[in-house]
């Protein structure tokens, strides 16, 4: 509460004692990024394993959290806490140290450094957690819309992956995420960590991107064919070829009309190919009242996240594409 | 999915079957198993006497009632996304 002409000193509290268990972070091994905004109330952190499975394969996006890990090591690159000395020798600090941590992962190699790009200049959209190699997870006291305190995550000011490094005959590929963080009180005088007992990394599920692509012809014909490839976005495996019937079936996928979002029937999904080259003939119903007239386009995309793990195949999110009519 | 069915490889809307007449199913499905090879060991007229047996599997599927109690949206999987 604030008070008129009066300043806070923080009077009446602080004291040096300590007790017999204490909180020391190890070395931090990743990071998660979440909602902006999110405040974790105590019952969420009960089981804090089930509430972060549900928020990495959530639907909607924007309410899913993303584990960034595997730090093989830290590259502190924080500015030092500045100091001042009197013209008579004094010293003072003038500001806090910035918090600004270069982290060196190789797991996932060129997919999880692709992965990483697509969250820079997005700092906005999250907040983040550490986690260490003891399994606290690290973050800073937040306050909810009805003034509770919570467990949330740290603002940053720069997310930045950098440009990898070619291996050479002594290091492997250098591959390294950046992390500025805003306000560095927010890991220090409100500081809230959660101890758990899984590796955020390893023991959470989280979504993969899937490619949908056509074969050949990128237009859907006169007769409303057209032959797509279901990739994994990264590494291209093929999902077809992996996942045989249970992704070639009419209720994983969903197709609209791209100008209207009327929803267009498919009649059919046949597995075609062969082999590493197998992929899924399509036809939608050209009597559709949705149906695009030629020359317009039709969006194809897969069912949500929840759907397809439903139906066993867990965790995908397919990248909307737009095809042509004849 | 309620009004989906997979048949000879094929995973067919039974809503949509519902809709249309046997002779369209032959000629659509029949035109859609050259195109992708399918039944390829077959003749046309064989193709042809499979596919009214794959219709005649589809077609009770979707009863009238339960078709007016599923969406077109939701045909697809639409109504989760």
């Amino acid at each position: 509460m604030a008070t008129l002409n009066a300043v806070f000193c923080g009077a009446g509290s602080g004291n040096m004692g300590i007790g017999d268990c204490n909180f020391d972070p190890d070395l931090l091994v990743g990071a998660i990024a979440i909602p902006r905004g999110t405040v974790y109330a105590a019952s969420q952190l009960v089981d804090f394993r089930a509430t972060l499975q549900a928020q990495a394969i959530n639907n909607s996006y924007s309410l899913r959290a993303h584990i960034f890990g595997g730090f093989l090591e830290l590259d502190d690159q924080s500015e030092e806490a500045q100091e001042w000395t009197s013209g008579y020798g004094r010293k003072y600090f003038t500001r806090d140290e910035v918090y600004s941590w270069g982290f060196r992962y190789l797991d996932g190699g060129m997919c999880q450094h692709k992965n990483m790009l697509n969250f820079k200049g997005r700092e906005r959209q999250f907040d983040w957690l550490f986690f260490d190699a003891s399994y606290n997870i690290i973050g800073t006291d937040r306050t909810d819309a009805n003034g509770i305190t919570g467990f949330g995550g740290v603002n940053l000011t720069q997310f930045y992956p950098y440009n990898w490094k070619p291996k050479t005959g002594s290091e492997p590929t250098r591959y390294m995420v950046g992390f500025t963080l805003a306000n560095a009180r927010q890991l220090n005088e409100n500081l809230s960590f959660i101890s758990v007992d899984f590796d955020p990394y390893s023991d959470i599920d989280q979504v993969q991107d899937v490619k949908l692509q056509p074969v050949s012809d990128p237009v859907v014909d006169a007769d409303g064919d057209i032959n797509i490839g279901i990739t994994s976005s990264c590494g291209a495996g093929n999902l077809v070829q992996i996942y045989g019937a249970t992704i070639a079936n009419v209720a994983r996928f969903v197709a609209t009309n791209s100008q209207t979002g009327g929803a267009v029937t498919i009649t059919s999904v046949t597995i075609a190919g062969s082999g590493e080259s197998q992929y899924l003939a399509f036809n939608f119903d050209d009597t559709d009242t949705d149906y695009p007239t030629a020359g317009q386009y039709l969006t194809l995309t897969m069912a949500s996240v929840s759907v397809l793990a439903t139906a066993g195949l867990s965790y995908f999110e397919a990248m909307p594409i737009q095809l042509e009519v004849l | 999915m309620k009004n989906e069915q997979t048949i000879g490889g094929i995973s067919f809307n039974t809503e949509y079957v519902s809709g249309i007449t046997e002779d369209q199913f032959v000629e659509k499905y029949l035109k859609h198993a050259k195109k992708h090879n399918l039944m390829s060991r077959k003749t046309d007229a064989e193709k042809a006497t499979i596919l009214k047996e794959y219709y005649g599997q589809l077609k009770p599927k979707a009863q009238p009632e339960e078709k007016q109690a599923v969406s077109k949206q939701t045909t697809a999987g639409k109504g989760d996304k």
